[in-house]
């Protein structure tokens, strides 16, 4: 059985009273047991639907965006001894049950990074616009251009780091160009990665909530930006 | 390609590069008084611009300091650009502290 004592799975979220508790109820029923819940400057705080959950709780006084709030959560859990660490969305869209088989490879060494994959044989996209899938497919070769990896999903919120990963990551895109620094960090730094057949559920909340066309080109934007005027 | 487009080609290029690689307050100075150095000659010589606007085949002086101005714009767009993303980046830092020092452990009733 996994051991899931060390790992701290971090869960950013913006006004996401709808879902929140479903996704806290579906990690703790998988006996996750460090569990980081950021609030990215929500207009309502999400405390009152995290009460009665034994999660830790922080939250952005003024909205910084995901990769933000992920940043915050990940420097929260290692302060904390989190040996691994699992990005996972509040939107309903990943699976809890599903921990367990991410983390594995670095459990057992053979990686620091472990990258979900909902294109990899075992893994499904449920409910997924074709247009959705078609972007997705766009930003894998863009990746594939800009960091010389061959991944199979390269937009994918699920994903774990080990402690030593994460340390070597320097993760500055605040919005949603993260994912994408992420990757090209893991290129930049050779870490060792797999990738892990996922399951990503859609669901017309997610779907709203998700990247469209216009989402992609200010990922590009933010990406550019970073390139010129970056640190 | 006439004089004027060299010249105001390698002025964007260096606008937009120097705050990127070269910016720092005292550069900065130097690059004010430049200007302010310029400008002082326009005004009390206006028919100065004539002049160097002909040598760099540009019809007016007036045209000339329509370009020259429009590299100011660039400059200026590119160094405020990279010093409201620094300043960013500062609040941003100040949001994570302030929510880590304010984080609540829900676990421990």
């Amino acid at each position: 059985m996994s051991n899931l004592l060390s790992v701290w799975v971090i869960v950013p979220a913006y006004q996401e009273d709808a879902l929140l508790p479903e996704v806290l109820r579906d990690l703790f029923a998988n006996r996750i047991s460090n569990v980081v819940v950021v609030d990215d400057g929500s207009p309502v705080s999400l405390q009152h639907c995290v009460q009665n959950f034994p999660v830790h709780f922080l939250r952005h006084c003024i909205n910084q965006g995901q990769g933000a709030a992920l940043r915050t959560g990940i420097e929260y859990a290692l302060a904390r001894g989190a040996e691994i660490l699992v990005t996972f969305d509040a939107d309903g869209q990943h699976q809890a049950g599903q921990i367990p088989l991410l983390i594995a490879p670095i459990q057992q060494g053979r990686c620091e990074v472990a990258l979900g994959s909902r294109f990899l044989s075992g893994g499904a996209a449920i409910n997924a616009p074709a247009l959705r899938l078609w972007l997705l497919k766009a930003a894998i070769l863009f990746t594939r251009l800009t960091t010389g990896l061959s991944l199979s999903d390269t937009h994918n919120g699920f994903r774990a780091l080990s402690r030593s990963a994460v340390c070597k990551i320097s993760l500055t895109q605040r919005r949603m160009g993260h994912a994408s620094q992420i990757i090209s960090e893991i290129a930049k730094h050779s870490i060792p990665f797999e990738e892990v057949p996922v399951t990503i559920r859609y669901t017309d909340y997610s779907l709203k909530k998700g990247q469209g066309i216009r989402n992609f080109v200010e990922i590009f934007g933010e990406l550019l930006d970073e390139w010129l005027f970056g640190e | 390609m006439r004089p004027v487009q060299i010249v105001l080609l390698a002025s964007v290029t260096l606008f937009v590069i120097y705050p990127l690689r070269f910016r720092s307050r005292g550069r900065d100075a130097v690059v004010l008084l430049i200007l302010a150095f310029l400008s002082f000659t326009f005004i009390v010589f206006p028919d100065a611009t004539t002049v160097l606007a002909n040598a760099l085949g540009v019809g007016r002086g007036t045209d000339l300091l329509v370009y020259i101005n429009w590299c100011l714009v660039v400059f200026l767009g590119s160094v405020f650009h990279r010093r409201l993303l620094q300043q960013d980046r500062e609040i941003s830092a100040l949001i994570r502290e302030n929510a880590m020092r304010n984080a609540k452990d829900l676990g421990d009733k």
